[in-house]
């Protein structure tokens, strides 16, 4: 089963068997989770959750500042 | 839509989980921890003073447009205080005009007068000329920045800078100063960089020091807050980013390094009791107040003038 996960502007597919930890998916994208924020099927939530394949999942990448 | 599993103690969903505390937190109660912590470094150091004229420096991005809220929110009933904000273009493409049109958006929201001004009209030239001419982009744009703002600042009457550096900026900022073994830098950070008496020097002052960058973010998207979150095109590359890099491993695997960083900067300054309170001179040039006989903008424009093209 394949998972669309949004990373900022561009879409990526993962390959998921079960339901998986956020936390998990970021680390596998090579993302430090204090510098994204995760919205799983539109709210923000911790990386501590859970997604399946029905859901969305978009990764906002964190700019910073000058 | 099922339920999410993590809550806050409150019971609402959680967004955030502070891992050096191990809890979880909702938009409400994240918000709340981040308008006491703004209220806590405000206090604590005095940064705020009885009939300040309070400039925000903003530049549309999350960090200030949260600082210039922060500011309304805590502040707006205090009738002997006066806020406005100020944003400079460098001239960045199109880069800077998007984050002017959030910060404008912003300011209308709140009633806060904003002024803008840019490189082009103060200096005669822009980060894209710049660019051109040198690879040091970041560390033309900062000085020139710091040299208009206060500039600006102080014609404008501010008592007061405000800045949105937060404690990621911070924690960057000592790490950069200990690799390039930069002391004078060093001793000038902390909330209120600098503390020099000088009747062309307005004080700036850093209320979100404390505050981690990811919880600005999160600050400004549950309040709603108008802010771009483009990346500089320059930005690329830079020791800046190198380090920024590095603290963010450290504090994904061992939670609270921002903050232990930032304190044991603040524990060391005081005991090297450190005298910020030095005097200043002012540029032959511009009469911008420096401590050399040329301020370091003047010697960059002067750089530029004697640098040929690529
Ligand atoms: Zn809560
Ligand atoms: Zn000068």
């Amino acid at each position: 089963m394949l998972l669309t996960v949004k990373i900022g502007k561009k879409t990526e597919k993962l390959k998921l068997n079960r339901k998986e930890k956020i936390l998990k998916i970021l680390k596998k994208l090579g993302l430090n989770r204090e510098n994204v924020v995760c919205k799983l099927n539109g709210k923000i939530v911790t990386e501590e959750e859970y997604v399946g394949t029905k859901d969305k999942l978009e990764i906002i990448i964190i700019v910073s500042g000058d | 839509m099922r339920d999410l599993t993590k809550k806050c103690a409150c019971g609402r969903p959680a967004i955030l989980l502070r891992r050096y505390e191990g809890r979880y937190y909702c938009d409400h109660c994240l918000s709340k921890q981040i308008e006491k912590s703004f209220k806590k470094t405000t206090g604590k150091n005095h940064l705020i003073k009885k009939n300040d004229k309070i400039c925000i420096a903003l530049s549309g991005g999350k960090d200030s447009s949260s600082l210039l809220y922060l500011f309304w929110k805590v502040f707006r009933q205090r009738r002997d205080l006066k806020i406005f904000a100020l944003i400079i273009d460098e001239g960045i493409g199109n880069y800077r005009k998007e984050c002017i049109k959030e910060a404008e958006k912003l300011c209308k929201k709140l009633g806060i007068k904003l002024y803008k001004t840019s490189f082009k009209k103060e200096l005669g030239i822009t980060i894209d000329k710049v660019a051109k001419k040198t690879s040091k982009t970041c560390t033309y744009c900062g000085v020139f920045k710091r040299y208009l703002l206060n500039k600006k600042a102080r014609e404008l009457g501010a008592t007061k800078l405000a800045v949105a550096h937060n404690l990621d900026d911070e924690a960057q900022a000592i790490i950069m100063n200990v690799i390039r073994c930069d002391l004078k830098r060093f001793e000038r950070l902390g909330p209120i960089p600098g503390v020099i008496r000088d009747k062309k020097f307005v004080p700036r002052i850093k209320p979100l020091r404390q505050i981690h960058e990811k919880e600005l973010y999160l600050y400004a998207a549950t309040n709603s807050l108008p802010f771009c979150s483009k990346e500089c095109p320059y930005s690329h590359d830079n020791v800046r980013r190198d380090v920024r890099k590095l603290i963010n491993d450290l504090e994904e695997k061992y939670p609270g390094t921002k903050i232990q960083i930032v304190k044991f900067y603040d524990a060391i300054i005081k005991k090297l009791a450190i005298q910020k309170k030095g005097k200043l001179g002012h540029c032959k040039k511009c009469g911008e107040p420096t401590n050399q006989e040329i301020c370091k903008a003047c010697e960059l424009l002067e750089r530029l003038k004697n640098t040929k093209k690529d």
